[in-house]
């Protein structure tokens, strides 16, 4: 996934509730939908976007009693910061593992309109 | 100029209003509160605003020059309609103007617009979003100061 998209991501209302919602607690899908008022498919959607942008991973499954296992979600961004200055746009993430765009400033030159 | 949430929400009605052919009142029912007519916009509305794909465009096109409406929407691939609502809204919130009114050669008046934004920051740290804009005029706007939305989330 690009930047760009990555950081529209940080902005879509679901995307932020869910990335707060993981931020430092392990929660299952269901309990997110559940506590944080987002519709149960676009939940698992966006947590399945989030994850293979990096932004979560699995922390640990768990086995309910009746015996379905369940994938508990934890945040991996630490922050996010996305600057407009002198007519572009760039972004610096902070991940809480090694990751190659960690702390840098990526730009988002859409001044040809892509 | 406040940039309030009941700002943006009172184009909406009367474009609405206007579509049924009715009228809005001028005075929206929670104007008496004089704290909800002063909210700001959540710092999630207003990064929105920024990381929306057609407002980043138009923001990017109206940046230190002046435009049209119909020139965005064709160098930059918007549909003409989009374009027109998206001015609106940023029209709205005071992040862009209108600068200028020509005449064409086919006497039609042309809305030139200029970005009023010259520097944003969008803030995601320890679960929680801030967004700062500063204008040409040099006002700063904060926003996730006082975000409540937050901590009704995080009980």
């Amino acid at each position: 996934m690009r930047e760009k998209d990555i950081s529209r991501l940080l902005t879509d209302e679901y995307a932020e509730r869910i990335l707060v919602a993981t931020q430092n607690t392990p929660r299952s899908v269901q309990e997110i939908s559940d506590r944080y008022d987002i519709p149960i498919a676009a939940c698992y959607r966006k947590i399945h976007e989030l994850e293979d942008a990096g932004f979560l991973k699995v922390a640990e499954i768990v086995t309910t009693p009746k015996g379905k296992t369940m994938k508990m979600y934890r945040s991996l961004l630490r922050s996010a910061v996305l600057v407009y200055e002198d007519g572009t746009f760039k972004v610096k993430f902070e991940f809480d593992y090694e990751k190659d765009i960690n702390g840098k400033w990526i730009e988002l030159n859409s001044s040809n309109g892509t | 100029m406040i940039i309030t949430a009941d700002r943006l929400n009172s184009v909406r009605r009367h474009r609405c209003a206007k579509l049924r052919g009715t009228t809005v009142e001028d005075n929206p029912p929670y104007s008496e509160n004089m704290q909800s007519a002063t909210k700001l916009l959540t710092p999630l509305e207003a990064s929105q605003l920024l990381t929306d794909e057609y407002s980043a465009k138009i923001l990017l096109a109206t940046y230190k020059r002046k435009i049209s409406a119909q020139e965005i929407s064709q160098r930059y691939g918007i549909p003409i309609a989009a374009c027109y609502r998206k001015i609106r809204v940023l029209e709205e919130v005071g992040l862009i103007q209108c600068v200028e009114r020509i005449l064409t050669q086919k006497g039609k008046r042309k809305n030139l617009y200029t970005s009023c934004l010259r520097n944003a920051y969008i803030f995601f740290e320890n679960g929680k979003l801030r967004a700062r804009f500063q204008l040409a005029t040099g006002q700063v706007k904060d926003f996730g100061g006082d975000w409540n939305g937050m901590d009704l989330l995080q009980q």
